[in-house]
C-alpha cells in the first residue's frame, strides 16, 4: 500500500471519524446517564441541518451555526420533559419505542415543512476554497474548519465533565442517579439539560454536515444506526471512548471503502482463477468496498454479544 | 454425621470488599433453622451464595451430599432447593393461579413442553387448586398477581416457592412490613408448610424466630458467630454484645 | 355456566370462521380481496412477532430478516419450478419452506442475540437488520439489488384443481394459513413454554427459580418466532409474486412493531387487532392523505405514553370490573362519551391543520378535509382549526383527568373487595 492511499485513509478516516464523533456524542452522555437509546438522536442531526440551511437563507451561516444547535437543543430538552418524563415508568424498552416513533414524526414533518427532496443547503463562501492538499485531492477549508471545531469541541466536553462540578454531577449520575438524587441534586433538571445538550451537539453536527454530505428527509435513516454503533462500540458515557470509536469507524470504513480487493484476487494470488461466468464468481468478485457498508454493524454485533461494556465503558450496555 | 445442608468456610468479596468472610453453617434435615444478626450482616448476599445468583468467591457449599456452589439458579432448584426474596418475586402479569402453576411445572416433567396444553390437564391444575387452599389464595385465582395486597403477595410467593415440592426453601424476610394480624398469617403459613420439608428463614422479627426454629444462627459482619438452640442463643453473650452493640450505636 | 361460555366462544369462532370463508362473495372487488390477503399476511406476521414481544418481553427491530428472506426464499423456489429445477409440488406448502427458513436463521441468529435482554437485545435485532439489509443488496445474484426478485406464481401446476391464478384461490390459500398459524400460535401459548415465555417476560429471576433456564426460553420463543414470520413472508411473496429489501428493511420491522404495539402486546388478540385495524387504514388512508405515516407515528407514540397495552389492552382492562362489579360499569360511562367527543374534536382540529399546511407544499389552494372542501387561503379556516385544536387539547386534558379519577375510584371500590 503507498504512502499516499495511507495518507488518504488517514486524513479521511478522520475527517469522517470527526463527524461521527460530532454525531453520537451527545447519545453517549444521553445513553450513558438515562439509559435511554434514543432512536430519534440522528432525527435531531437532521433538524439541525434544515435549520441551519432555513437559517442561512434569511441571514448566513455563522448566525445558524450559533442558533440553530441552541434550538435544536430547547426542542430535545422539551420532548424529555414533556414526552420521555412521563414514560420513564414504564422502562427503557418503553423509552426506546418512544423514540422510534419520534423518529417516524420527525422525518414526516420535516418532508411537512421542506419536501422530500435535498434543499440546496451550501458550504459558506468564505471557506470554499481549496485549503490544503493531500494525495493528489484538494481539502476545502470547511474541511478544515469542521475537523477543528469538533476537535475543539471534544476538548471542551471532556474538560467539562473533568473538572467542573456540573461534570462531576452529570459522571455520578452517569453510575448511579439514586444517590446523585438522594444527595439533593435535582436529577430530572440535570436529565433535560443533558438530554437538550446531546440533541444540541447532534444539531450542530447536523448545521456542520448537512452542506456537505446533503441535507434530505432520509439522512436521519441512513446515519441513525451508525451513532449507536459508536456509542455501543466507544462504551456506556464515555466521551473518550466515543472518540476512539469514532475514529475506529471512520478510519475502517474510509479504509475499506479504498479496498477493491476481492476474493478473486487472493485465488489469484494462490494460483486459483475463478471462471467469471460462475455462479461463484458473484460472491468472490465481491470487493471489500462493496462490503464496507456491513462492516458498523458487525462491529455493533460482535461488542454488544462479545464486550457489552464496550471499549472504555464502566457497566454492560 | 451429614447434613442436609452445609456451608464450609464460604467467602465473597466483591472487588476488595469482604462480604462474607467465612461462613461455616450446617443445617439437619427437617428443621427450621433461622439466621439472624444485624442489617449488613451478610445475609441476603448469603442467600444468593447459595441459591446460585452470585457465584462464590471460595469455599464448598453441599446440598444433599452435592456440591452446589457456582452452579446456576436453575440448577441449584432442580436439585431441590427453593428460595422466596426480600423484595416481592412473583409474576406481576400473570394470575394468581398461573404463578402457581409455572412454580409445578418443572417438578412434573413439563420441561421446555411445546406440545403438552396445560389447561386440559387435570392433575397440573387440582394441584396447583390444592396449593392455592394451602396458602387461602384459592379465592383470588384469576386476579392478576400484580393486584394482589402485600401480605396475599408475599403468601403468593411463598406459595410459588413450595409449589415445586422442593425438600429446602430458604425464606428470606417473609414478614417483613406486615401487621400484627399479617405477622400471625405468615407464621402459621410457614409453620404449616414445614411438616415435611427444611427451612432455612432470614427473620427480624424475634418473636417470629424464637416462636418458631429449631436453630438459630447468627451471622455478623460476614461471619457465623453462634449455631445453637433458641435458648441457648438467648443467652449468648457474644450475641448479646453483637445486638447490643449494635443497637448503642 | 361455565361450560356455557365455553360453548358460546366455540360457536363465536365457527361464524367467524365462516364469515371468513364467505367474504369473497360479499366483497367481490379485487381490491377488497387484496386487501384481506394483506390482512392476513400480516396478522401472522404480527401475531409471530408478539410471540417475542408481547409474549416473550423482548424488543426486536430486526424480524423482518425472517419474513423477507423466506420471501426471497420461495420466490427462488417458485421460479424453480416454472424453469423445472425443483419438482413441480403444489404452492400450499411454500410456507413450510418459508416457515423452515425462518426457523433455521432464528435458530442461529436467536442462538447470538438471546444472550443479552432489554436494550442491548434490541439493538443487536437492529445491526442484524441492518446487516441483512445492506446484504440484499451487495449480492446481487441472489437478491437482484433495489429491483428485488419475481416470479409467476401460476407455476402450471393444479393440485386439486387450484392454479392460484385468481386473487380469491389466494384468499383462501392465505385464509387457510392465517387461521393454521394463529390456532397453533394460541395453542402454544398455552403450554408450559407458552406460559414460561410470560414468566421469563414478568420476572427472569423468579423464571430460575422455578427450575428454568431463561436464555433457552428466549432462544426457543426467538427460533419459532421467526418460524412464523418465515411462513407469513411466504405468503406475502405468493400474493405479490415479488419481494424486494424493503421487505427485509427496518422500514418492515417498524411496521410489525407498530402493528402488535398499537393493538395490544399484551393480549394474544391485540395484533391481529392492530394489523387489521392498521392495515386497513394504511390502504384507506394512503389514499386521502400524505401524511399518514406522521399519524401512524403519532398514534404510535401516544399509545406507548398513555396506553401501553394497546387498545385490547384498553378493552381489557375492564375485564376485573366486568368479572367482580359490572355494575361499576355504569359509572364510567358518562366520564367515556366526553373523553370521546374530547377526542373527536383534537383529531379533526389537528388533521384538518395537518392537512392544511401539507397543501401549502402543492399547487392546489382548495382541499378536501372530512368530506368539506376548504381553501388553504382563507385566513378564518386557519383560524377556526386552530381554535378546534386547542379546543380539543383542552377538553382532552380535562376528561382524561376526570376519567381517570373515576376509573380509579372504580379500582380502588374492586381492590376493596379483594381485602375482605
Amino acid at each position: 500500500m503507498s504512502i499516499e492511499v495511507l495518507l488518504f485513509i488517514i486524513f479521511n478516516g478522520l475527517l469522517y471519524g470527526m463527524f461521527l464523533f460530532m454525531l453520537s456524542s451527545g447519545l453517549t452522555l444521553i445513553f450513558g446517564m438515562m439509559g435511554i437509546l434514543n432512536f430519534a438522536h440522528a432525527s435531531f442531526f437532521m433538524i439541525g441541518a434544515y435549520l441551519g440551511y432555513q437559517i442561512s437563507l434569511y441571514s448566513n451561516f455563522w448566525i445558524a451555526i450559533f442558533f440553530a444547535p441552541i434550538i435544536v437543543g430547547y426542542m430535545g430538552a422539551m420532548v424529555e420533559k414533556y414526552g420521555l418524563r412521563n414514560i420513564h415508568k414504564y422502562g427503557h424498552i418503553a423509552e426506546l419505542l418512544f423514540t422510534f416513533g419520534l423518529f417516524y414524526i420527525i422525518e414526516e414533518l420535516v418532508q411537512m415543512i421542506w419536501g422530500k427532496t435535498p434543499v440546496s443547503y451550501k458550504v459558506p463562501e468564505l471557506l470554499n476554497f481549496p485549503l490544503i492538499q493531500i494525495s493528489g485531492m484538494d481539502y476545502p477549508a470547511y474541511s478544515i474548519f469542521r475537523l477543528v471545531l469538533s476537535i475543539l469541541i471534544f476538548l471542551a466536553i471532556y474538560r467539562v465533565l473533568s473538572k467542573t462540578k456540573t461534570g462531576l454531577i452529570i459522571k455520578a449520575s452517569l453510575t448511579n442517579p439514586e444517590i446523585v438524587a438522594a444527595l439533593g441534586h435535582n436529577v430530572p433538571r440535570v436529565f433535560s439539560n443533558v438530554f437538550g445538550f446531546g440533541c444540541g451537539l447532534a444539531g450542530l453536527a447536523g448545521v456542520m454536515a448537512g452542506n456537505v454530505i446533503g441535507t434530505e428527509p432520509s439522512m436521519a435513516l441512513l446515519l441513525g444506526p451508525i451513532v449507536f454503533v459508536v456509542v455501543v462500540t466507544g462504551g456506556l458515557g464515555s466521551i473518550k471512548g466515543a472518540l476512539v470509536a469514532s475514529l475506529i469507524i471512520g478510519m475502517m470504513q474510509t479504509a475499506a471503502v479504498s479496498l477493491e480487493l476481492n476474493l478473486n484476487n487472493a485465488f489469484q494470488y494462490l494460483g486459483f482463477n475463478v471462471d467469471v461466468n460462475s455462479i461463484l464468481n458473484h460472491f468472490t468478485s465481491i470487493t471489500i468496498s462493496q462490503l464496507s457498508p456491513i462492516v458498523p454493524y458487525l462491529l455493533l454485533i460482535i461488542i454488544l454479544i462479545a464486550r457489552p461494556r464496550g471499549l472504555f465503558g464502566k457497566r454492560d450496555v | 454425621m451429614s447434613y442436609h445442608l452445609e456451608l464450609k468456610n464460604v467467602k465473597k468479596n466483591f472487588g476488595s470488599t469482604n462480604i462474607i468472610r467465612g461462613v461455616n453453617l450446617k443445617i439437619k434435615k427437617g428443621e427450621i433453622h433461622s439466621l439472624i444478626g444485624p442489617n449488613g450482616a451478610g445475609k441476603s448476599t448469603l442467600y444468593n451464595l447459595i441459591s446460585g445468583v452470585y457465584n462464590i468467591s471460595s469455599g464448598n457449599i453441599i446440598f444433599n451430599n452435592k456440591n452446589i456452589e457456582n452452579l446456576p439458579s436453575y440448577e441449584i432448584y432442580r436439585l431441590g432447593l427453593s428460595r422466596s426474596f426480600q423484595i416481592t418475586n412473583i409474576f406481576p402479569k400473570l394470575s394468581v393461579f398461573e404463578n402457581i402453576r409455572c412454580g409445578l411445572l418443572w417438578n412434573l416433567d413439563y420441561k421446555y413442553s411445546i406440545t403438552a396444553i396445560l389447561d386440559s390437564d387435570k392433575k397440573i391444575n387440582d394441584k396447583t387448586n390444592e396449593i392455592l387452599n394451602k396458602i387461602s389464595l384459592a379465592g383470588f385465582s384469576k386476579e392478576a398477581a400484580g393486584l394482589l395486597s402485600y401480605a396475599d403477595q408475599r403468601a403468593l410467593e411463598i406459595g410459588i416457592t413450595i409449589a415445586g415440592g422442593a425438600e429446602t426453601i430458604l425464606l428470606d424476610e417473609p414478614t417483613a412490613g406486615m401487621s400484627k394480624s399479617e405477622t400471625e398469617r405468615a407464621t402459621r403459613l410457614i409453620r404449616n408448610i414445614s411438616e415435611d420439608r427444611t427451612i432455612l428463614i432470614v427473620e427480624h422479627d424475634m418473636g417470629v424466630v424464637f416462636d418458631l426454629s429449631d436453630t438459630i444462627s447468627v451471622l455478623v459482619y460476614g461471619e457465623i458467630i453462634c449455631s445453637d438452640k433458641p435458648i441457648n442463643v438467648k443467652n449468648n453473650k457474644r450475641v448479646k454484645e453483637a445486638y447490643l452493640g449494635n443497637f448503642g450505636n | 355456566m361455565y361450560s356455557l361460555k365455553k360453548n358460546y366462544k366455540l360457536i363465536l369462532y365457527f361464524f367467524l370462521i365462516f364469515t371468513l370463508l364467505f367474504l369473497p362473495f360479499l366483497f367481490t372487488s379485487s381490491f377488497a380481496l387484496t386487501l384481506f390477503c394483506k390482512m392476513g399476511v400480516l396478522i401472522i406476521f404480527s401475531v409471530a412477532y408478539n410471540m417475542l414481544l408481547g409474549q416473550t418481553g423482548l424488543l426486536s427491530f430486526g424480524h423482518a430478516i425472517y419474513f423477507g428472506l423466506a420471501g426471497y426464499a420461495s420466490i427462488h423456489f417458485l421460479s424453480g419450478i416454472n424453469n423445472n429445477y425443483f419438482p413441480s409440488l403444489p404452492i400450499f406448502i411454500l410456507p413450510f419452506i418459508g416457515a423452515f427458513i425462518g426457523l433455521a436463521l432464528g435458530f442461529v441468529i436467536g442462538y447470538l442475540s438471546t444472550k443479552r435482554v432489554g436494550t442491548a437485545f434490541a439493538m443487536i435485532s437492529l445491526g442484524f437488520c441492518e446487516l441483512v439489509t445492506a446484504l440484499t443488496l451487495i449480492f446481487v445474484v441472489f437478491f437482484n439489488g433495489e429491483d428485488g426478485i419475481q416470479a409467476d406464481r401460476v407455476t402450471g401446476n393444479n393440485y386439486f384443481g387450484l392454479t392460484y391464478g385468481p386473487q380469491n384461490e389466494v384468499y383462501y390459500l392465505i385464509l387457510f394459513w392465517c387461521i393454521f398459524s394463529v390456532l397453533i400460535m394460541y395453542l402454544l401459548t398455552r403450554t408450559p413454554f407458552g406460559r414460561m415465555c410470560n414468566a421469563v417476560r414478568d420476572n427472569q429471576q423468579r423464571a430460575e427459580f422455578v427450575g428454568y433456564d431463561v436464555r433457552k426460553i428466549r432462544w426457543m420463543a426467538f427460533s419459532l418466532s421467526a418460524m412464523f414470520a418465515g411462513a407469513a413472508g411466504s405468503l406475502h411473496a405468493i400474493n405479490y409474486e415479488h419481494i424486494g429489501f424493503e421487505s427485509v428493511s427496518l422500514a418492515q420491522s417498524g411496521m410489525v412493531l407498530f402493528m402488535a404495539y398499537i393493538g395490544g402486546v399484551g393480549n394474544f388478540l391485540g395484533p391481529i387487532l392492530g394489523a387489521i385495524s392498521l392495515t386497513y387504514l394504511d390502504t384507506m388512508l394512503s389514499d386521502m392523505t400524505e401524511a399518514w405515516v406522521l399519524y401512524f407515528g403519532i398514534i404510535f407514540v401516544i399509545v406507548i405514553a398513555y396506553a401501553p397495552q394497546g387498545l385490547a389492552g384498553l378493552i381489557l382492562m375492564h375485564d376485573p370490573i366486568i368479572r367482580n362489579k359490572p355494575s361499576l360499569l355504569k359509572k364510567l360511562a358518562i366520564p367515556y362519551v366526553f373523553f370521546g367527543i374530547s377526542i373527536l374534536l383534537l383529531v379533526v382540529g389537528f388533521t384538518s391543520l395537518i392537512e392544511l399546511i401539507h397543501s401549502l407544499k402543492s399547487n392546489h389552494s382548495v382541499l378536501k378535509v372530512y368530506w368539506i372542501e376548504i381553501s388553504n387561503q382563507n385566513f378564518l379556516i386557519w383560524i377556526m382549526f386552530i381554535l378546534l385544536t386547542i379546543l380539543g387539547i383542552l377538553a382532552c386534558k380535562r376528561s382524561y383527568t376526570q376519567t381517570k379519577t373515576v376509573w380509579d375510584e372504580v379500582i380502588e371500590d374492586i381492590k376493596l373487595g379483594f381485602i375482605k
